[in-house]
């Protein structure tokens, strides 16, 4: 599973890389992205190299581009249009974060979180991800269902 | 706040964080400050003493031959603020509806913070380290 996480603070990837490597759910590589407009030219990059990223992991607030604008712009690579989106806050009630699900997003963890609560929040959305693949295939008019994890 | 600072420790860094009387001059070397905005305003910052600083960082990401540098250090108490707003602000309430918390903003001079009106500044202790917390509501 490739993994790409979008956060301005390189304190706050590195621990979602090794919360996720520690999760053992198969996690081979991991990209790092400052902000959405890195998070982008990944995207870019690994379409031209013809390779997957299998989830993303996204930050709300950003500098230079926020995770709301990434979301806005990730449809222009249609390659991941089904890779699900899981935002990171450290503020469920943020209105930010509810227009970040009103535009796409899977699903979110809230900080401070524990390596169950990011393993339960991926395992949730990678398993709605699916269901909305299938259903996608069949009714282009299907909804996926959102899936809040990490919520205390 | 002591609910919200023990709940950082707690998950992310799988340690104890209480509150302690001690005399509260840290003023430290290392500070980060989220403002807060909406219905009112308010801003939380943290103090950090260097070494307490490193503890905290080597704490979050394992320890490093050498300790980490400045940047890291200063993204750890960044982050840390801004988890320890977020979990205040939730626990506030309906009347945190509409609040919306800043980027964490390091700040190199923590006498600036002494300008609010002060309703809650407290010292905490993990491991062996002591830092403070500010929260000034306007």
């Amino acid at each position: 599973m490739r993994v790409l996480i979008i956060d301005d603070s390189i304190v706050m990837r590195k621990i979602v890389e090794s919360t996720l490597r520690l999760c053992a759910i198969g996690v081979s590589d991991v990209l790092h992205a400052a902000d959405g407009k890195q998070g982008l030219a990944e995207l870019a990059n690994s379409a031209t190299l013809r390779l997957t990223i299998d989830l993303i992991f996204c930050d709300v607030h950003m500098p230079v581009m926020d995770g709301l604008k990434f979301l806005a712009e990730k449809p222009a690579y249609p390659a991941f249009l089904r890779t699900p989106v899981i935002m990171i806050t450290s503020d469920p009630t943020d209105p930010h974060l509810r227009r970040a699900m009103a535009a796409g997003a899977d699903g979110y963890i809230a900080k401070p979180f524990t390596h169950e609560q990011i393993k339960t929040a991926i395992t949730a959305v990678m398993r709605s991800s699916g269901r909305r693949s299938t259903h996608q295939a069949t009714s282009a008019a299907s909804i996926a269902p959102r899936t809040a994890g990490g919520v205390r | 706040m002591d609910d919200a600072v023990g709940e950082v420790f707690r998950a992310m860094l799988d340690r104890n964080c209480t509150a302690v009387d001690e005399p509260l001059a840290i003023l430290g070397d290392v500070s980060a400050r989220i403002n807060i905005s909406g219905t009112f305003d308010a801003n939380c910052s943290l103090e950090f003493p260097a070494s307490s600083a490193q503890q905290l960082t080597g704490a979050l990401l394992g320890p490093s031959d050498g300790g980490y540098d400045t940047i890291m250090v200063i993204d750890a108490v960044g982050e840390l603020c801004n988890m320890i707003a977020g979990g205040w602000k939730r626990r506030l309430g309906p009347e945190a509806e509409g609040l919306v918390l800043s980027l964490p903003l390091p700040c190199g001079d923590p006498n600036q913070f002494a300008a609010g009106s002060g309703n809650i500044r407290r010292a905490y202790a993990f491991d062996d380290s002591l830092f403070v917390v500010n929260l000034d509501q306007y």
